[in-house]
């Protein structure tokens, strides 16, 4: 895999090129880093609102039928918590002209159709038109809302919530039902035209495009962006020091969903931490893992029980859907698998194991264009290299020492529980 | 050398090689350049089928709910390592599952990806199953039941199904129901696996950068000694009024979520016809109700739908069901207003140009299908298992026409074969 290239085209805005003659479609993706706040809403408005309509495509069916005359280019627009920034992007997705049957020119227009998607909403007397402005920050509200239905995530999105309060982290990146629905129409738009002026940027583009193309649509957007004064997200707050923690929540269920919440404390530098993502995967990432096997196979005391980190943050999250009645034993059970890795109890077959499943993911996302450039968002935030194959090098040269070390860094912080409540067990 | 055709689809930039090794149908895509490549293995056998002759001139017999996904579950425990665990070891992931006609088992990796392969077929080709281990696997698939039970979407797609059916044994959920699950013995799944699980009846796909002809002869000794009758599922066609027009149940949810469906009297048959009706009703629910339609667009902005609204056609050789619908705050209004759109629909049809734009968007998706080694094998595995060439569906695109999406908007719109799923917050 060759190497992204890096380009300045203006204030704060970079461009990376990823030039893949194998994929067959383009994907461009822009980018804005900002700050996650209890004003998070504001900005999480703006991918629904800037689908619904811009000057020259004014409704739902005109930016449809845009996209169709593409060859169905795929439009998507979101926020995402990334360590402690709320990420805003916009990405269009174009088939490369080539598998075409009429072979049009759909990546500068697509480029084009997604520069008018940013900058020029539909605005009625400098506001989004109110109905539409209404209508979308309801959905919004709702979708929130309907986190509840999906119980694995509710779950951890509740530790995280209690485990990181008072830390900009606890800030879902959609805001709350609350702030959503009490965000204005005026405090949307002013939080569109900040983030155009102040946000730093990065526009992504992977897959078979033609470079003089793509470096002219990036060079243009820049330039409509215009002056900017770039405002830099402020790095994430240290973790507290103190005694663990425990919350629970009583809803409707059958089966109980434990999430135990650790802290990481954070490596910063260019240089690699394989022994962290090898302790997770030796801890919970797939059927070799400790907890896998000790919790799941060996005593059937969950459905599920895995572990993911969440590394720009520090954050380690161990999640299994269990019997209510179980949590004590099942805690103790993790924390075990936890100390045993920290006593460097690693056989040579979950080494093996785990440094191959470690491999297949990271070389598994050069066939990914959306992967790498999710891969690409998060490492920079870290200061390391934009590659998974520099990371994957890292980990193959790793012994059981990094693990041990990276064990040492991690410590149990929140634990919750998800109960049915009365079924529950004192 | 083992004989093959070498299927090529010049603007996709595809090919695909077919053979039939020792009775088994195979599929080899190459992939130049890519670092991921998939195996797969599907077989003719999935929920639906449980009343079958074991072989040619053979008596009927019947097997309980819930067994195909049993058997899932039965060789992925393997003969003597877990299933799981051997493709852990190799880097690899894996997973099976199982739905109504079918039932297939699959790994993606980056490295060994021959002993992958043969592992596949090792596994699949070999059950070892007792009494014993049946047993305990039940306690692990009811708690699987129980996580779809706490599913939201899934009880009100299978609260509409056991509405659309009476005897048709789609209306079950593939797992079948913790009652049925604890009748399953090893007999059950044994003689499943004798009467399905033969060459002739399973489809084997891979995708990845790898020499064809090479990896043919390599199979050819990994599917040795594998023949035998082959057994044949009784076709059950479900025909007349639905058997309950609607059917409400509460749980803890945020939102109402309403789901309406429309049952066709059997199904098209095999081949040819299958993917026809497949296309049409594509067509049609996408020219009607896809985001670029005039009516998405009104019902989106008069806030009937939202963005989790969806509409799809599912079509077997027996059976034909459409689904339209998602979450909603006024639940009877949902319901009426589409209603009234599909009336109107009727009336006045589709429009030319409509059907043009959904046919450039479907090009341009049908792409996008070949882009990762996963995507490209569980195509041509869907093509192959329906006993059609690779690349029918892209050709098929193109012979699309108007007139049958239309046809069957006509035939599908039947108030006595409709059937409303509500599902209530509690």
């Amino acid at each position: 895999m060759p190497a992204f290239e890096r380009l300045r085209v203006g204030e704060g805005i970079f461009l990376h090129r990823l030039p893949v003659d194998r994929f067959k479609s383009v994907t461009c993706r822009v980018v804005f880093h900002l700050p996650l706040t209890p004003r998070a809403a504001e900005a999480a408005l703006l991918p629904p609102l800037l689908r619904r309509g811009t000057r020259f495509h004014p409704d739902l069916v005109s930016i449809g039928r845009r996209l169709d005359d593409l060859y169905g280019a795929a439009l998507d627009g979101d926020v995402s918590r990334v360590g402690e920034r709320q990420v805003l992007d916009l990405a269009v997705d174009v088939v490369a002209p080539r598998h075409l049957p009429e072979r049009a020119d759909v990546l500068a227009e697509g480029l084009e159709f997604l520069r008018e998607l940013l900058l020029e909403p539909r605005l009625e007397d400098g506001r989004f038109p109110a109905d539409v402005f209404e209508q979308e920050r309801e959905n919004l509200a709702r979708v929130v809302e309907g986190l509840l239905d999906d119980r694995i995530s509710y779950a951890t999105e509740r530790c995280l919530a209690r485990m990181c309060e008072g830390e900009p982290y606890a800030n879902y990146p959609y805001g709350t039902p609350e702030t959503i629905r009490a965000a204005g129409n005026e405090a949307v738009v002013a939080r569109h035209r900040s983030i155009l002026r102040s946000a730093p940027a990065d526009m992504f583009v992977v897959g078979p495009a033609e470079p003089a193309v793509v470096e002219a649509q990036a060079r243009t957007l820049a330039e409509a962006l215009g002056t900017r004064r770039v405002e830099t997200p402020p790095e994430p707050v240290p973790p507290p020091d103190r005694p663990r923690r425990r919350f629970d929540e009583e809803m409707d269920i059958d089966q109980a969903k434990l999430v135990l919440g650790f802290r990481v404390a954070r490596r910063s530098g260019p240089e690699e931490d394989p022994g962290l993502a090898l302790f997770t995967t030796l801890l919970g990432g797939g059927p070799f893992s400790k907890l896998f096997r000790k919790v799941r196979e060996e005593r059937s005391l969950a459905y599920y029980a895995s572990a993911s980190l969440e590394r720009p943050k520090g954050l380690l999250v161990v999640q299994a859907g269990i019997d209510p009645g179980k949590e004590e034993e099942v805690t103790e059970l993790c924390l075990a698998q936890v100390e045993a890795l920290r006593r460097g109890e690693i056989d040579d077959a979950e080494m093996v194991a785990g440094k191959r499943a470690l491999r297949t993911r990271l070389r598994g996302l050069d066939d990914s264009p959306s992967g790498l450039i999710a891969y690409a968002v998060e490492r920079a935030l870290l200061g390391r290299s934009p590659l998974p194959s520099d990371e994957e090098a890292a980990v193959a040269a790793a012994g059981p020492g990094a693990v041990v070390e990276a064990a040492g860094r991690v410590w149990l912080d929140t634990v919750f529980l998800l109960h049915p409540g009365g079924k529950r067990k004192a | 050398m083992i004989p093959s055709d070498r299927i090529v689809e010049a603007r996709i930039g595809e090919e695909a090689r077919r053979a039939r090794v020792r009775g088994l149908p195979v599929l080899l895509a190459r992939k130049p350049g890519q670092v991921r490549a998939t195996g797969v293995l599907g077989v003719r056998f999935g929920s639906c089928d449980r009343e079958f002759v074991e072989g040619p001139g053979g008596a009927p017999t019947r097997v309980p709910d819930g067994v195909a996904h049993f058997l899932e579950h039965k060789l992925f425990e393997g003969r003597t390592v877990p299933v799981f665990q051997r493709y852990a070891e190799l880097g690899a992931a894996c997973n099976a599952a199982t739905s109504f006609r079918t039932t297939h088992y699959y790994f993606t990796c980056t490295d060994h990806f021959e002993t992958c392969l043969a592992f596949l077929l090792d596994f699949v080709q070999n059950p070892s199953i007792t009494p014993e281990r049946v047993e305990k696997e039940k306690g692990i698939i009811e708690q699987e039941i129980r996580m779809y039970l706490d599913n939201p979407g899934w009880r009100v797609f299978f609260n509409l199904l056991g509405a659309l059916y009476e005897r048709h044994p789609v209306r079950n959920p593939p797992g079948g129901t913790v009652d049925s699950v604890r009748s399953i013995t090893a007999e059950d799944c044994l003689r499943c696996h004798r009467a399905f699980y033969r060459p002739g009846n399973l489809v084997l796909v891979a995708a990845g950068d790898f020499d064809p002809e090479a990896l043919l002869s390599r199979i050819e000794g990994w599917v040795a000694g594998w023949e035998g009758p082959e057994g044949a599922a009784l076709p059950v066609s479900e025909e007349g009024e639905v058997r309950t027009r609607e059917v409400e149940e509460k749980m803890t949810i945020s939102r109402p979520r309403v789901l309406l469906g429309f049952r066709s009297d059997g199904g098209p048959g095999p081949g040819e016809a299958l993917i026809r009706e497949d296309l049409a009703g594509g067509f049609a629910l996408e020219a009607l109700f896809g985001r670029s339609s005039e009516v998405f667009q009104d019902l989106y902005r008069r806030g009937v739908i939202d963005e989790s609204f969806s509409a799809s056609a599912t079509v077997e050789t027996d059976f034909a069901f459409t689904v339209l619908g998602g979450e909603t705050s006024e639940p009877a209004r949902f319901r009426e207003e589409l209603l009234v759109t599909l009336e109107r629909a009727k009336r006045e049809g589709i429009r030319p140009e409509d059907f043009e734009r959904v046919r450039r968007r479907h090009v341009g998706s049908a792409v996008r299908r070949y882009q990762s080694s996963e995507s490209t094998a569980m195509g041509h595995l869907r093509e192959a298992l329906r006993g059609l060439p690779p690349f029918a569906h892209v050709r098929a695109l193109e012979e699309a026409r108007l007139e049958e999406a239309q046809e069957w908007l006509r035939r599908l719109f039947r108030p006595d074969r409709l059937a409303v799923s509500v599902l209530l917050p509690a």
